[in-house]
């Protein structure tokens, strides 16, 4: 189990969607891209230095995590997968 | 307190990107945060003789296979100038021998301008790897720096802040620099600047801010590309500050 985990949206969805298509092109079997639910943390800050308490700013940090099922075959595959490059701002782990 | 929000900021959905650009777990965040601020802060030091600085761009990978982690640093800044660089070597080589003897071996004995090129990107090389030694004793990790040119000053936000506090801390008149700013920006294709100066301008005791447009600029817009930038002259009087807003289109 592959999975994926990130701060951007956007390059989580391109990262998976070139190695899901690539794997596909190597002709193993990739049960598809799930995505669980996106963990948000919020914060809320005073925008002024000193008083001034109820004008406030929020922030939020958002957090997406999407996973591909693949049944390993042959040992090629397996060689493939150690040596995937990541764009930076994305990180991958893999699970057995 | 003020009405208007940060340009940049509101748009991060849409156009901006954020300037530092990686992934890491709850343990490390916070140490990784401190990290960025010490680089930030060193390539402001190293680079301040030689660029003007208007971005700097951190890509982290992590680990893979064993390695140390890579951090990419990528500097836009402004192609140095061949006036201010011919004062800047003078002065450089005549408190460094080591490097006049270096350069007088390989470049040849006098300076004229086809040698300027090669010493400025010889300077800066040898800066670029001062910068890598220093930051790989503090954190044990293997960085890459990347230099971008601009060609023109009065295509960025933050190189215009940094010529309109330069000339503020010469002391020239305000509105002299504003109006000269202004008509730089028309010759180029920006669509729309603003300027806004605030302090003891002109060095008088009452302090007030003037602001000065042209061109459109609609901040209320999500998907207009609005460059914005805030700096700081300081001169004898206290502090002046500026705020410089860019419509690109």
């Amino acid at each position: 189990r592959l999975f994926f985990k990130s701060f951007n949206k956007e390059i989580i969805n391109s990262v998976s969607n070139q190695v899901r298509s690539k794997l596909l092109s190597y002709e193993c079997k990739v049960s598809g891209i799930v995505a669980l639910p996106t963990r948000i943390k919020k914060f809320c800050v005073l925008r002024s230095p000193h008083i001034d308490k109820d004008s406030r700013e929020h922030f939020e940090i958002r957090l997406y995590k999407q996973f591909l099922d693949i049944t390993i075959d042959s040992p090629s595959i397996f060689n493939l997968l150690l040596k995937i490059e990541m764009p930076s701002g994305i990180s991958s782990s893999i699970k057995i | 307190v003020g009405q208007k929000t940060h340009p940049k900021g509101f748009r991060l959905v849409t156009n901006q990107k954020h300037l530092s650009n990686w992934y890491s777990t709850k343990t490390s965040y916070s140490k990784l945060i401190e990290e960025d601020f010490l680089i930030r802060q060193k390539t402001n030091e190293f680079f301040q003789d030689f660029l003007t600085i208007s971005d700097i761009r951190i890509n982290r990978l992590n680990n893979q296979n064993g390695d140390k982690a890579l951090v990419a640093i990528e500097i836009n800044a402004l192609f140095p100038r061949a006036k201010e660089m011919y004062k800047k070597i003078n002065r450089y080589l005549l408190e460094d021998s080591n490097i006049s003897k270096l350069v007088s071996r390989s470049f040849g004995i006098s300076l004229s301008k086809i040698n300027l090129k090669t010493i400025t990107s010889f300077l800066l090389k040898r800066k670029t790897r001062e910068l890598i030694r220093f930051l790989q004793l503090i954190t044990t990790k293997n960085y890459f720096i990347k230099i971008n040119f601009i060609k023109n000053t009065f295509e960025d936000s933050i190189l215009i802040a940094k010529y309109i506090s330069d000339q503020l801390e010469k002391r020239v008149q305000f509105k002299r620099v504003i109006k000269q700013t202004i008509k730089k920006v028309n010759l180029t294709s920006i669509k729309g600047i603003k300027v806004e100066v605030s302090g003891r301008l002109n060095g008088i005791e009452i302090a007030r801010s003037e602001w000065k447009r042209d061109g459109k600029i609609p901040l209320h817009t999500l998907k207009a590309d609005i460059d914005y930038a805030q700096h700081i002259a300081k001169t004898v009087h206290g502090i002046i500050g500026i705020k410089i807003w860019l419509f690109k289109g």
